[in-house]
């Protein structure tokens, strides 16, 4: 394997660190609970298998992966509708296909078989700038898995597909159709997040209306649950201070106050724990992973390679930011995982699926091999 | 090796991007280091408040012992069946219906609790009954397993050893209401305050005071103790003044008669014994009274909730023709020696007043007249004395306000006169007001309690204790006697009382005194009968005649240094003499019976 060479090895050495905090913090908010006790072991069997997977990308070329996109993407579109005929409910969402084992989030996957089918789309446009009708294509390429998670419902996962649509315009649009796009997307997302924040100020819709909003946006807990776990949340992040309480000390976490704590809210026990210095290392580790990303992408060997690593980038960097945002109040609880960090299966292997192809942009930057 | 050919507005836009993302950490970096560094100690104490939480240790209510310091009241292990929501394996719609066949309990009261308790955390336990018996709580707890969610909890309930025979002194306790909690700082929802008697006048010695635990919570409301912030203080308990085999003696002479008997020790304003009647059974009140029960006990015609002796307002009759006569001593409108011939009847303002012997009784002078109990005697002395002058004497006497016996709800009576008739009622005066106020009828109300005062201060010549329930106080291990209150002096002449004192030693000791059925061989009783008419009809003949009577007896003994005061009331009776004074001989017999038996010398 001579690509082997080729890796990035900080983007992997950041992705190998991020995946071990994971398992560390995973291991310590859940230290002492009954059922969660050996949660970190899956994590662990998880990661091993997205690594897997992420070395198998990193070593394929991905204009091989484009030829058989849109099957995939199909499949994966066939797979969301049976999950909402035959899915599993958790907490009044229909997202889960359930193994003895181990349970698969197909909205998950799709991601990648999303990124994948655009690329290949967008791969026309290797010098020309794109229209406006293509953004449309573009749309319809995104819009039918989000409708179709929608429907489950699961707002948080949907919310994630949004990068997918906004930034192949955003690096391949003539300026018109951009700043249109640009416009059309900022004014949806005030109008979503003017609904869960402020209803009030929402002056077109009717009380019971927001309610029914808010409600289908939240399925099976209401709005004062929310605003308990951002409060819960706060207070376990402010109370780690500068330097924490340190690992498996954490307060909150332990009597039960901090809600999902090692899935969503992760983060919130990496910053009772190990306070603001901890916090700064995940963000750093974060950002340095996104840089050398953006550096994969600015050196791909083509633009559908440059669209790719930018797609990826974006979307987990979006999933990121919106979770950490979350954590503190600055975005409504929505039922984004943190990328990397959150206990699950699903996103974990699709993170480090995505990686991978970041991986492969990389090693297969030079033209000629 | 050659780089691929990225378009340069592509390098441009991946450096927008890079600076979106770049500043989008630094930005969230900026927002955590505000939480956790700038306002990390508001969060510290936020968290602490949220997870720690101080319970209440209950403080075990003082017990109460007789004079004997024999328990009478006391606390019992209770049972309480509660429901811990999170331990439940079925939603409460399905449940209820099993658990309420299981309990043999209406559904509806079950749900009722429940619903009482539903915006609590799901670890804190919701009582669903109070004070299920001993059997029960075996059953339930050889059960539990089938019905997850459901546990016994062990409280205290009060306990009498006497249920009935000292309803009226003892009282009983019951949950806080609105108005209690509203005026109480320290109660809480749920909490047992005294509702009547000695449990609600010394609520507060009887409670004691609260401990306090200091603990964590966890997010299910779950409680982990971990140390004592303040020890419980338990309640004083209380010695009362009663002396139980004279309580119990009361109500068997008493029977099912409704009336009252006090006696009082008139060297200390003890009370030996406090008897109204009818009683209640007071452990309705130590289980739980069911509703049912509740409305049967307010609706008896006999009120036996209500406590004759301090709330029972009734027309003094005769006995009050001694405040007539000290009034009319003190203000020397008449001696001793001066006589009256009473010819069975008396005119004033065209208006004829009967004396209760229609014969009359003749020549009669104030002994005679106190003796005889002579209607007309006291017709002419209320004529010279007026109707003002008579009830200042009267509320010199203690008519007309309080005892300030230790309990809570005396009534304070009326005393009629032509101020406090035009006051009250806005009427005027009418001269034979003046004579059924001076023979104790008439708008004139006393309690049985001012009565055994009135005999106190004629046995003091002028001066006597506080009537009082509370022998001693026990916190911890040392005792208080409680305080002797002296109530303030009449301003009445001493020779006054000797008068009617030697009048009253005549009722009883003489043949044909009225009382002369409580007399005790040995022992010089005094006493004044009184048949208070309640209702006078007319009956088919055109006579008068009176259909509802009640009889008194008011004495004391010996007439030398006396020790106790005796009251007796029997409702709708036929004459004081006859049925009355037989029950004070009975009482005042047993006292000094026992008294010598104690003390030989």
């Amino acid at each position: 394997m001579r690509r082997l060479k080729l890796i990035d090895r900080i983007a992997l050495l950041a992705t190998l660190s991020l995946c071990l905090l994971s398992l560390i913090f995973i291991r310590s908010a859940t230290l002492g609970d009954p059922y969660g006790g050996r949660l970190w072991i899956k994590q662990a069997v998880w990661i091993l298998v997205g690594f897997c997977l992420y070395l198998f990308f990193s070593q394929f070329d991905y204009r091989k992966l484009m030829e058989r996109a849109a099957l995939a993407y199909l499949i994966g579109l066939v797979c969301l509708v049976l999950v909402l005929i035959w899915g599993h409910q958790v907490h009044g969402a229909r997202s889960w296909f359930r193994f003895p084992w181990f349970s698969i989030q197909p909205s998950e996957f799709v991601k990648v078989l999303t990124v994948l089918i655009l690329a290949k789309f967008y791969a026309k446009y290797e010098a020309n700038q794109s229209h406006l009708i293509d953004f449309l294509v573009s749309g319809i390429l995104v819009g039918l898995p989000v409708v179709l998670i929608i429907l489950q419902p699961d707002l948080g996962t949907a919310l994630v597909y949004l990068p997918l649509l906004l930034l192949p315009n955003f690096m391949l649009g003539n300026k018109v159709g951009l700043w249109i796009t640009v416009a059309s997307l900022v004014l949806s997302g005030i109008l979503v997040l003017g609904v869960i924040f402020r209803p009030d100020w929402v002056f077109f819709l009717r009380d019971y209306q927001k309610e029914r909003i808010v409600a289908y946006v939240f399925p099976g807990e209401d709005t004062t649950n929310t605003g308990y776990q951002v409060y819960q949340s706060k207070i376990s992040i402010g109370q780690g201070g500068f330097y924490g309480l340190g690992l498996g000390q954490s307060k909150q976490a332990k009597m039960g106050f901090l809600p999902e704590k090692q899935t969503d809210f992760i983060l919130a026990v990496v910053g009772e724990e190990t306070g603001f210095i901890g916090i700064l290392t995940v963000f750093a580790l974060f950002g340095l992973l996104y840089m050398r990303g953006i550096l994969a992408a600015m050196e791909a060997g083509d633009a559908t390679g440059t669209l790719l690593a930018a797609m990826v980038v974006g979307t987990l960097a979006f999933q990121t930011l919106f979770n950490a945002a979350m954590l503190i109040g600055l975005m409504p609880t929505t039922g984004i995982p943190c990328p990397l960090m959150s206990y699950g299966g699903s996103s974990m292997v699709t993170s480090l699926a995505l990686l991978g192809l970041v991986q492969s942009v990389r090693t297969h930057r030079f033209v000629y091999h | 090796m050659i780089f691929g050919k990225t378009p340069l507005a592509f390098r441009r836009r991946l450096g927008l991007l890079r600076v979106l993302i770049v500043s989008g950490f630094l930005l969230l970096a900026v927002g955590y280091y505000r939480i956790q560094v700038l306002q990390g100690t508001h969060y510290q104490v936020l968290g602490e408040r949220v997870r720690t939480k101080t319970n209440v240790i209950k403080a075990s209510r003082g017990l109460i012992f007789d004079r004997a310091n024999r328990l009478v009241t006391r606390n019992l292990p209770a049972y309480d069946l509660e429901l811990i929501k999170d331990e439940m394996t079925e939603p409460w719609e399905t449940f209820l219906p099993r658990l309420s066949q299981f309990l043999r309990q209406d559904p509806e009261i079950l749900d009722r609790q429940f619903r009482k308790a539903c915006g609590r955390h799901g670890g804190e336990p919701i009582v669903l009954m109070k004070n299920i018996d001993f059997g029960e709580v075996v059953r339930i707890w050889r059960n539990r397993t089938r019905y997850p969610g459901i546990s016994i909890d062990v409280t205290t309930r009060r306990d009498y050893t006497h249920p009935s025979l000292l309803s009226h002194v003892l009282g009983y306790v019951g949950e806080a209401t609105d108005q209690d909690l509203a005026e109480n700082d320290h109660l809480r929802m749920g909490d047992m305050v005294g509702k009547r008697g000695i449990e609600r006048a010394y609520d507060h010695l009887l409670t004691g005071r609260e401990g306090e635990l200091l603990g964590h919570i966890n997010s299910q409301g779950q409680f982990f103790e971990e140390r004592i912030l303040r020890p419980p203080e338990p309640g004083v308990d209380l010695f009362l003044t009663i002396d139980l085999e004279l309580q119990d003696l009361a109500a068997r002479e008493m029977g099912d008669n409704c009336g009252t008997i006090l006696l009082m020790d008139l060297r200390n304003g003890e009370i030996l014994v406090l008897y109204s009647s009818p009683t209640y059974d007071l452990s309705l009140f130590s289980q739980r009274i069911s509703a049912q029960q509740w409305q049967d006990l307010l609706s008896q015609s006999n009120h036996p909730l209500f406590n004759r002796p301090l709330q029972g307002l009734y027309a003094p009759g005769s006995i009050f023709k001694l405040v007539t006569a000290l009034a009319a001593l003190k203000r020397n409108v008449c001696t001793p020696q001066t006589k009256v011939t009473c010819t069975g009847s008396f005119s004033y303002y065209g208006r004829t007043f009967h004396c209760h012997d229609r014969n009359g009784h003749g020549d009669v002078d104030l002994m005679d007249a106190i003796t005889e109990s002579c209607n007309v005697y006291f017709y002419h002395l209320a004529k010279e004395i007026g109707a003002q002058a008579l009830a200042e004497t009267a509320q010199e006497l203690g008519f007309g306000v309080t005892t300030g016996i230790d309990l809570i709800g005396e009534k304070e009576g009326v005393v009629p006169s032509p101020h406090w008739k035009n006051q009250q009622l806005g009427e005027i005066w009418y001269p034979g007001e003046t004579l059924s106020f001076a023979i104790g009828q008439g708008d004139l109300q006393a309690t049985p309690l001012q009565l055994l005062q009135l005999m106190a201060l004629i046995a003091g010549d002028g001066t006597a204790k506080i009537p009082h329930l509370i022998k001693k106080y026990r916190r911890w291990d040392a005792v208080t006697p409680a305080p002797l209150k002296e109530r303030k002096p009449c301003d009445i002449p001493a020779h006054c009382f000797d008068v009617v004192k030697a009048a009253m030693w005549r009722v009883v000791n003489l043949d044909d005194g009225t009382g002369s059925k409580a007399a005790i061989p040995g022992l010089d009783v005094c006493g004044k009968t009184g048949t208070a008419q309640l209702i006078t009809f007319t009956n088919d003949a055109g006579e008068r005649e009176d259909r509802f009577k009640n009889a008194w007896f008011a004495g004391f003994a010996p007439r030398q240094n006396p020790e106790v005061a005796v009251i007796v009331l029997v409702e709708h009776a036929s004459a004081g003499g006859l049925n009355a004074a037989p029950i004070a001989r009975q009482i005042l017999n047993a006292y000094f019976r026992k008294k010598e038996r104690s003390d030989p010398s």
